[in-house]
């Protein structure tokens, strides 16, 4: 393959040329009217050997100019991979050289005839000769010929280098190399194109009807020459004096004509021509040797410069024994014809005929080729949709066909890039979609195993989701919760009441209120399990689901089946009031007959005394525990029955102290911060209650002996009155304080001041006081004593 | 407060406590008849005419409340009744029944004899149910109270 392509591309230029370059020649000579075969053959010599020589020159440059491109072939075929350098050289080479060789190239036709005229003129002027105005018949034929061979030459490089442009410019491509080389647009090339189809013809028109004038006036004069001779030759055929000759060559002779005789070898025995010119005309003794060696009269001189030459033979032995002589001066006919012109005519009609379309196909080609390679890449795109299989367009040319290609490549690569990121996205998004879909297997899983029933919505309250245990608690299938659902969000149907038997409102639902922003913890609600009948207990918490913006797009309700915590909690009340029950009965029988016979038998030891005494203490510690256990069970079941009514809160708290004093030894002090009335709207025993267990706190944590300050005031800006309780004994530790109203805490537990007790008086305290719309609170400093302090609402 | 004598029916169905009850009033100068249930307390009553009835409410056979209603039917002008009970809403079970005052038990065994001789030395049917169960309330022995 190596050396192939200078070859291949020298062959087919040249040999096309070549055909071309046959009929030339035949234009020249036939332009310069040299049709003699001993004339035309030195012409033809000279042609051949400089048309020899400047092929051979042409196809070195060619070779030069496609090295690169040979070195790129050969390192393309072998297995490695052309350097960058190469490969940029390669398409330089590529597409300069259909530029750059078809202009060299067509200089030389422009320069070709040039020196073949120079050399007819030097070496054959006096056998060939030439017009005149050669030089310039030469210059304009040069011009024809180079318009005829641009195109041409331009039309087979293209052609033949523009598959190998295209090959490098899609290795160039892969590699990410700029595409170097001139550019030439097509408007260009058309002009250019325009310009030689028109230059051609014309210039050869041009030279054709120039030397045609040439000739006209030279067969003009040429004739009038031949008239002169002929009238001379008669003149002198009646008197063979040379002195008669010479009179009436002087006598012939104008400022115009000059007028000669001479003999058959040439010399002058007669001429009017002081300056001798006649004599001196260039090869004239040459051309009358060679004319009356062919045909003795009436021969003819071919005209030179401007001059015609004419001649006429002299009978001999007309006035004497004389050599022959010739008048000089004798014309004839010039042997040109009509069928010379039409030759002329019909060959290079032939010429451009057939040229012309050759020219203009590869042209058409070189467009029209790369532009259908677009159009079905693009109709590709446009019916499959599918770019990952196409290929790239080669650029044959750079030009606008050249850089549309290019920008259809690109297109491409960028629809591939664009593709490829779409197959990522789509990767991308199926393993998220996979992720998702085990995060939301997984979530399933976890919901369906809790023990709470789970309910979603969205915006609009149809349910989204619920889990296996919300499905178990409304006691329904999937299908007829979601149906029922977009009706009923949340209860599937059911009627849901408040744990006092109240209906549900629409609004009052869970997932309804979350909806509108709320957050709710731990609501109860009851449901009628319409197969059983049984109310089932639902604890729900609910909340608003937010997205991105905090607007709420759905909710979410989370609802716990507490049937058995409040049966349990039932049993445990029922329990408790049975037991309370149960245990009053014996306790009044011990404290009833402790108390009789402490009031009524005088004539009890003090001992005896002392023993019944403690009976009756015991039995009514017994009787307090089991009225705490009572109110705490009221306290839970929310079932205190308080009945709130105007009573004076100075006289509660007195006799709450009475009940404290009554038993204790300590001193309790009720002072009042404000005169006026203070008559409180609540509960009298149960506020009596509340004071009681802060008394009795105060009592149990002071020293024996101390003194427990109660201080009544009223504050009437938030309309209530308040009791402080305070004592200086031993106080809370700060760590301790936080849950000191909890039910069953104590603040002392395991210490020194421990003094026994359930934990029960802080916390029904602060139970009774809330619930009769009170506050209650405290201050308190470790070894500094409390202040428990308690409002309710004045009347 | 050495009254006139009266004729009590203690219903109680614990014999310790009837008893209980028994000796204070019988202490106090009254006469007092015993029975263990409802039942009993209406064969009493075939044979005798109460001027108070001390009523426990939870016992055998026939309870107080079913004891009470029947014992009004067959009754034209029935006697006060004071409901003894250890029902922690003794109040509102006192006015259910219709009895004119409620004790708590535990009792002061003062608080009992003087909620049977406060009914009485007026004319007892004077007294509507509701004055008679809050006076009754208001003299309930420190027991009654809620201990601090």
């Amino acid at each position: 393959m190596a050396r192939s392509l200078t070859a291949r591309v020298a062959a087919i230029a040249f040999g096309v040329e070549f055909v071309f370059a046959l009929a030339i020649p035949v234009a020249y000579l036939h332009l310069f009217d040299i049709e003699r075969g001993e004339d035309r053959a030195p012409v033809l010599a000279i042609i051949g050997a400089l048309y020899l020589v400047r092929t051979a020159a042409l196809v070195g440059y060619l070779a030069s100019l496609l090295r690169p491109i040979e070195r790129w072939l050969v390192a393309n075929d072998s297995s490695s991979q052309p350097v960058a350098d190469l490969t940029r050289g390669a398409a330089r080479a590529a597409y300069d050289t259909p530029l750059l060789f078809p202009l060299v190239w067509a200089i030389s036709w422009l320069l070709f005839y040039l020196p073949v005229t120079a050399f007819l003129r030097v070496l054959f002027a006096d056998r060939i000769p030439l017009s005149a105005r050669a030089g310039e018949a030469t210059v304009l034929f040069g011009v024809s010929c180079f318009a005829a061979a641009l195109p041409l030459s331009y039309a087979l490089l293209s052609w033949l280098l523009g598959p190998i442009a295209g090959r490098i410019s899609l290795s160039a491509r892969e590699r990410n190399l700029p595409l170097p080389g001139r550019r030439l647009s097509v408007r260009a090339r058309l002009v250019v194109l325009s310009l030689s189809l028109i230059t051609a013809p014309t210039a050869w028109m041009g030279v054709t009807a120039y030397m045609s004038q040439v000739w006209t006036a030279q067969r003009d004069l040429a004739a009038r020459a031949g008239l002169l001779a002929d009238a001379l030759a008669r003149e002198l055929a009646r008197s063979p004096e040379r002195a008669v000759w010479e009179a009436a060559a002087r006598a012939r002779s104008t400022p115009l004509d000059v007028v000669a005789v001479a003999t058959t070898d040439g010399a002058i025995v007669a001429n009017s021509d002081a300056t001798r010119e006649l004599a001196a005309a260039p090869g004239l003794r040459f051309r009358l040797a060679r004319a009356l060696s062919r045909a003795p009269a009436d021969a003819v001189l071919d005209p030179s410069a401007e001059r015609a030459l004419a001649y006429r033979g002299i009978p001999a032995g007309t006035g004497g024994a004389e050599p022959p002589a010739v008048a000089l001066v004798i014309s004839r006919e010039p042997g040109r014809d009509r069928g010379g012109e039409l030759f002329t005519l019909l060959f290079f009609a032939l010429v451009a005929l057939s040229w012309a379309p050759i020219c203009a196909g590869f042209l058409a080609g070189s467009i029209a080729g790369p532009l259908g390679r677009i159009r079905a890449v693009v109709a590709q795109i446009v019916a499959r949709g599918d770019v990952d299989r196409l290929g790239r367009i080669p650029i044959f040319h750079r030009d606008e066909v050249g850089e549309l290609a290019q920008g259809v490549n690109e297109m491409i690569d960028r629809l591939q890039a664009s593709a490829e990121r779409i197959r990522r996205y789509g990767a991308d998004r199926e393993q998220l979609l996979a992720v998702a879909a085990r995060r939301a297997a997984e979530l399933d899983a976890v919901l369906d195993n809790m023990v709470e029933g789970v309910f979603a919505c969205d915006r609009s309250g149809g349910l989204t989701h619920t889990n296996a245990a919300g499905l178990r608690l409304l006691d329904l299938s999937p299908v007829v919760a979601v149906s029922r659902a977009t009706a009923e969000p949340a209860t599937g149907g059911l009627q849901p009441l408040h744990p006092d038997g109240r209906p549900f409102s629409p609004a009052e639902l869970p997932l309804v209120r979350a909806l509108a922003g709320e957050v709710i913890v731990e609501e109860d609600e009851i449901l009628e399990n319409p197969s059983s009948h049984r109310p089932v207990f639902l604890r729900s918490s609910a909340a608003p689901i937010r997205d991105a913006t905090g607007a709420v797009a759905g909710a979410v309700a989370v609802a716990r089946d507490v049937t058995e915590v409040v049966e349990f909690d039932r049993l445990k009340d029922q329990f408790i009031r049975v037991a309370a029950h149960e245990l009053k009965t014996p306790v009044a029988i011990l404290k009833g007959y402790a108390l009789t016979l402490l009031r009524t038998d005088q004539t009890l030891s003090s001992r005896s005394r002392r023993m019944l005494e403690a009976i009756d203490r015991g039995a009514e510690r017994i009787n307090g525990i089991v009225e705490d256990l009572v109110d705490i069970s009221q306290a839970f079941l929310d079932a205190l029955h308080l009945s709130p009514t105007p009573v004076d809160l100075d006289e509660l708290v007195r006799a709450a102290v009475a009940g404290v004093r009554a038993s204790e030894l300590h001193r309790v002090v009720v002072r009042r911060e404000d005169p006026g009335p203070l008559t409180v709207r609540a509960d009298g025993a149960r506020t009596r209650q509340a004071l009681g267990n802060l008394l009795s706190n105060a009592v149990k944590y002071s020293p024996a002996g101390g003194t427990i300050e109660v201080v009544l005031s009223i504050d009437r800006a938030r309309g209530e009155a308040r009791a402080s309780v305070r004592d200086h004994g031993v106080g809370i530790p700060a760590q301790r304080q936080g849950g000191i109203f909890r039910l069953f805490y104590r603040a002392h537990t395991d210490t020194p001041h421990d003094y026994g007790g359930m934990g029960v008086g802080l916390y029904m305290a602060k139970e009774l006081i809330k619930r009769q719309g009170g506050r209650i609170w405290f201050e308190s400093r470790e070894d500094e004593g409390s202040t428990f302090s308690l409002t309710l609402p004045l009347v | 407060m050495e009254t006139a004598s009266l004729m009590v029916l203690v219903v109680e169905d614990d014999p310790d406590l009837a008893a209980l009850e028994a000796e204070l009033l019988e202490e106090h100068g009254h006469r007092v008849e015993v029975a263990r249930n409802g039942r009993e307390a209406l064969a009493v009553i075939e044979r005798a005419t109460p001027d108070v009835i001390l009523l426990d409410l939870k016992m055998p056979v026939m309870n107080g409340r079913e004891f009470a209603d029947e014992y009004r039917r067959r009754q034209r002008s029935p006697a006060p009744i004071v409901v003894v009970t250890a029902a922690d809403d003794a109040q509102r079970r006192a006015a259910e029944v219709g009895a004119s005052g409620w004790i708590a038990k535990p009792f002061d065994p003062d608080a009992l004899v003087d909620s049977v001789t406060r009914l009485l030395p007026p004319r007892p049917a004077q007294l509507d149910g509701d004055t008679a169960a809050r006076e009754a309330g208001r003299t309930a022995p420190p027991t009654n109270a809620r201990r601090p």
